[in-house]
């Protein structure tokens, strides 16, 4: 089944230069506790806004 | 009377109820991907059944059709008394003909349920109205509870993963963003597909911790990062945030099997329009 994954993130990862760039933005942004911002194919300025962090270690023991 | 006859006489009738499930649990890439037992699934069939059968009968009888009771009985009880009465074509066909109808009725219903499900996330909230198993929900998006207690099921643009991976060696943790997964019935969950992928060494933990305390110490508490410097296209240029502890994967695609993961740690993204914004 398909992930949600957005029109502009699909974009970037699409090109193997600008996924090994976002890859390590939101890397570093997870980091920091901060949200990334990327900038998509036509120049615009969006951020990926945290939803909500999420651990579903306790879901696998649980089976 | 012939025992097969009773017993295709009873499926036939029990059938709109067993069609109206399979129609409903009949999504998109899907097998049912949860546990139930055969009469689980029986005692919900026929629930159906009694439902669709009573509706159908007062439509037939609203249509002022002769339906003869007595006659259906013996069948169903393979009573021998039933050779006292006239089984004609016109009523054989009559049978099969409402039969076909409420099959029809039945998947079109299961289908326009679904969706009503979905819709009003009967799924999430009640149990027999169950789509998938638990993994979906999880990777899909999030599931919030609204004020009057019902649950809901918000949906994410983006979905951000951890997965840590052991073997004999070493531990290793992938992270990326999920495009793709697979549901099962038996694990729940049979693999990942991931895109933009970055692998370290589960023990490089402890460096990140104090690489993240020096780089927060940079970050005075008055003066947030503006957004430029993590964006994708301005200077400095982006290899200075490239983290040594990772290696990216080159490939398009990365299938991490579930048997292999360890754990999990999601990230739920959102997205604005960051144009007018100039700080976080």
């Amino acid at each position: 089944m398909k992930a949600p994954m957005s029109k502009d993130v699909k974009e970037l990862l699409s090109n193997t230069q600008n996924s090994k760039k976002l890859s390590g933005i939101v890397l570093r942004a997870n980091r920091l506790g901060i949200d990334p911002v990327i900038i998509n194919e036509d120049g615009k300025k969006i951020t990926l806004v945290r939803v909500s962090p999420f651990s579903v270690r306790s879901i696998k023991k649980a089976k | 009377m012939n025992i097969v006859f009773n017993a295709v006489l009873v499926s036939l009738l029990l059938l709109p109820g067993v069609i109206l499930r399979l129609s409903y649990l009949n999504i998109a890439h899907g097998k049912r991907t949860f546990k139930t037992t055969f009469a689980e699934e029986l005692f919900i069939s026929i629930i159906l059944t009694f439902f669709i059968q009573f509706a159908g009968y007062a439509l037939v009888r609203l249509l002022f059709i002769p339906v003869h009771e007595p006659t259906l009985f013996l069948l169903l009880i393979n009573s021998d008394k039933t050779l006292l009465h006239e089984l004609n074509p016109r009523s054989i066909l009559l049978f099969f003909t409402y039969s076909t109808f409420a099959y029809l009725v039945s998947w079109f219903l299961g289908a326009w349920i679904r969706k009503l499900a979905m819709k009003k996330f009967w799924d999430v909230n009640y149990p027999i109205f169950r789509l998938h198993n638990d993994w979906y929900y999880i990777l899909r998006g999030i599931i919030e509870e609204s004020e009057n207690g019902k649950k809901y099921f918000k949906e994410v643009k983006n979905v951000w993963v951890d997965i840590l991976v052991e073997n004999s060696e070493h531990s290793f943790i992938y992270s990326g963003f999920l495009f793709e997964f697979i549901l099962s019935k038996e694990e729940g969950l049979d693999r990942l597909y991931l895109s933009g992928v970055r692998r370290r060494k589960f023990e490089a933990d402890k460096v990140a911790n104090d690489f993240a305390a020096i780089e927060q110490k940079d970050l005075t508490i008055n003066k947030p990062p503006n957004v430029q410097q993590i964006s994708a296209t301005e200077e400095p240029d982006l290899d200075d945030y490239e983290d040594e502890r990772y290696y990216y994967m080159p490939g398009n695609t990365f299938v991490i099997p579930y048997s292999k993961i360890a754990n999990i740690n999601i990230f739920y993204y959102d997205e604005k329009d960051s144009d007018n914004v100039d700080t976080i």
